[in-house]
């Protein structure tokens, strides 16, 4: 394990994902309870949080080979497995977060800003392969770190929304820790970018649609 | 999305303080002041995403598209020093979308006394007290009100009301400033026009490139 991989993983490091629950606090507006939590987190990590590990496994390969073409068209691979407009600009921002601290934390890796200004759209996943690169990350690793940080913003929120210990939430992550490494595992074989996987949670999806004006999170 | 740094890039100020203190009135009444000779913009963070931007779009003191509110996951403090990217992107998008401004307003969601700006987000801050909050909370001390660039303390014409003596609070803020200045201050009864000739002192400061921050900045300029 990189040191760099660590600083991506590190809540500490500033992205702006603090403020995200993984579309935790509208289900939890729909009745989710304590006990629902786990399993709404291996549904995550199961679609979405694979498909974008995917990606970004897929983003840190073309990054490595300083491909921009290939980064852009990761792009669109990402926009098309978000189609919730808030959850879209949402990626985006955590996209262009992630950006900025990796020019910051690795100023040498020009391939960094070549592809903030290219991009459009900086989607969270294809950022972080991009950020996961010039950290000298490998395709897996940064994989596990996109799985990881979709786990641990989930328990980290449900400190904040429901009656649950920050040990005991995090301790939710631990139990998924074999998973994560399956995932990261199957998220890093390299594929064809029109070959990725795109498991989707349409539920979160809509959810993300209403607009409910006593939300705490942006997403 | 590409993003230059601008040069000269609007006078970033930092507005803090706990809920209820006069934050959002405080920068309504340094909009309705200042926006008619500057460009001004706001960003906002609140519990929930726009409360506080609305408020300041129905006070009818700026252009609402100058208005940005951010949702901050229940962490005001966090927003605001310890990771600023939310709060950094609204301010770049206003000064995209409305550039070049003169200043763009940051205020905090309602936090304790040790919550400040990082010197990346805010070239200056000004912290927010009231009397309401009882006489002995500048004395408290915390980074808001020992480092603050300017500490305002509202609500002077409730003191009496409440049991609180302002000459107190100016003591125990002066405790902890040295030389750096503390305003009280009744924004119902008299707006704040020694707060917006302040911060036209800074944006001056700003433009000539000697302005100097009190919190990280031990005489090091944060002026681009």
């Amino acid at each position: 394990m990189r040191a760099a991989a660590l600083m991506l993983a590190d809540a500490r490091t500033p992205t702006g994902s603090y403020a995200h629950s993984g579309g935790l606090e509208a289900a939890i507006a729909d009745g989710l309870t304590v006990a629902d939590v786990p399993a709404f987190l291996h549904g995550r990590l199961r679609t979405v949080a694979f498909a974008e590990a995917a990606l970004t496994a897929a983003a840190t390969r073309a990054a490595g080979a300083a491909d921009l073409i290939a980064l852009l068209a990761a792009d669109d691979e990402a926009l098309a497995r978000t189609p919730s407009p808030r959850l879209r600009a949402a990626s985006t921002a955590v996209g262009r977060g992630l950006l900025r601290t990796a020019a910051e934390l690795w100023p040498a890796a020009t391939l960094t800003a070549t592809y903030r200004v290219a991009s459009e759209a900086t989607p969270r996943p294809v950022a972080l392969g991009v950020a996961a690169t010039a950290g000298g990350l490998d395709p897996r690793e940064a994989a596990l770190v996109a799985l990881h940080d979709d786990a641990a913003t989930l328990a980290s929120a449900a400190v904040k929304l429901l009656p649950v210990d920050a040990a005991a939430a995090l301790a939710w992550v631990s139990a998924a820790a074999p998973e994560l490494e399956a995932l990261a595992d199957a998220a890093a074989v390299p594929r064809d970018l029109s070959d990725l996987p795109s498991g989707a949670a349409p539920l979160i999806d809509l959810r993300a649609l209403r607009d409910d004006p006593w939300r705490l999170f942006a997403t | 999305m590409p993003r230059e740094p601008h040069t000269p890039r609007a006078l970033r100020v930092g507005i803090g303080g706990p809920v209820g203190t006069g934050k959002s009135s405080l920068i309504a009444e340094l909009c309705r002041r200042l926006s008619p000779a500057h460009e001004v913009a706001v960003v906002t963070n609140d519990i929930y995403t726009t409360e506080d931007a609305e408020m300041l779009r129905a006070a009818g003191v700026l252009d609402p598209a100058r208005i940005l509110g951010v949702q901050t996951g229940c962490c005001p403090h966090t927003a605001i020093r310890d990771d600023i990217t939310a709060n950094l992107d609204a301010v770049e998008t206003l000064e995209d979308a409305h550039g070049p401004l003169d200043i763009v307003f940051v205020e905090s969601g309602g936090d304790n006394l040790t919550a400040v700006f990082g010197p990346a987000l805010a070239d200056v801050q000004i912290f927010v007290l009231d009397c309401a909050g009882g006489d002995d909370v500048p004395r408290k001390g915390g980074p808001g009100v020992t480092r603050s660039d300017l500490l305002v303390i509202n609500k002077v014409d409730l003191a009496e009301h409440v049991g609180s003596d302002v000459d107190v609070m100016l003591a125990g803020a002066r405790g902890h400033r040295s030389a750096l200045p503390v305003l009280p201050i009744s924004l119902r009864r008299d707006g704040a026009a020694p707060v917006a000739a302040w911060v036209a002192q800074r944006l001056a400061d700003h433009r000539a490139g000697t302005l100097r921050a009190s919190d990280v900045g031990h005489g090091h300029s944060h002026a681009h």
